[in-house]
């Protein structure tokens, strides 16, 4: 897994690239904990290029909502294939994050 | 490296360790199978979550400390249905009895423990237990239409 940051607007955009599984996850949760102790409080996922993801990814994803929402910031999720919507679908998590089409649609 | 034996009635089996590390050699394995039996993506990928559900399960909740611990995965294709049967030597413990999370719940409500059962339990396309001679033996079907 690799994660790519840049800056548009008040949002962090983060595109995750390969997978995120039990092998992983705890180093994906690390790094998404590095961004959110800089101050970092709106990140927008670039999933294009996120290959797989199993449980142990989904529950960063969700916890790092809550510590979020929490502070009042927040998480989108872009660019999903269908293979990763499907899995966020069944989990019902899709409806818990905000969404953008593409991230030409991410304000600057 | 796990070696996939074939046999002569067309079905895959590999016995794992049951070991932290038996989870990182299933991206592989799901790939050979996939490559044998010439599965799209989104197959492989519903083939390796499953499996990387059911078996991290096993390896963190499913072993005391005492006897040797193994999972046997057996696969086999029928048609459209591609059969898994998943063994092992652990604790008695069928998923099907634990209860299935509500899909619409608000994010404080969201808990993150069961999510890998909820997943297994909406992506197979059936799932049977017993526990048989020692063995949880759980066999789940795919769909791959």
């Amino acid at each position: 897994m690799n994660l790519k940051s840049r800056e548009k607007g008040k949002y962090t955009i983060v595109e995750i690239e390969g997978r995120i599984d039990t092998s992983n996850y705890e180093d994906f949760a690390q790094q998404l904990q590095i961004f959110i102790d800089k101050g970092v409080k709106f990140i927008v996922f670039e999933m294009s290029k996120l290959e797989y993801i199993s449980s142990s990814g989904l529950r960063i994803f969700l916890s790092s909502l809550k510590t979020l929402r929490a502070i009042e910031g927040d998480i989108a999720l872009c660019c999903l294939s269908e293979k990763i919507k499907n899995v966020f679908e069944v989990s019902g998590f899709l409806d818990l994050f905000g969404s953008f089409e593409n991230i030409d649609a991410v304000e600057d | 490296m796990t070696l996939i034996k074939k046999h002569i009635d067309n079905s895959l089996s590999v016995k794992l360790e049951g070991k932290k590390e038996s989870i990182y050699e299933l991206e592989n394995l799901c790939e050979e199978i996939g490559d044998l039996w010439n599965l799209n993506s989104k197959n492989r990928f519903t083939l390796n979550l499953l499996l990387e559900e059911i078996i991290s399960n096993i390896i963190f909740y499913g072993f005391d400390n005492s006897e040797a611990k193994y999972i046997e995965v057996v696969a086999n294709k029928e048609g459209d249905l591609i059969n898994v049967q998943i063994s092992d030597n652990g604790i008695p413990f069928n998923m099907l009895e634990i209860e299935s999370k509500p899909k619409e719940v608000k994010l404080e409500e969201k808990e993150v423990g069961g999510l890998g059962i909820h997943l297994v339990k909406n992506l197979s396309e059936s799932i049977d237990y017993m526990y048989q001679n020692g063995k949880n033996v759980l066999t789940i079907q795919i769909n791959i239409s």
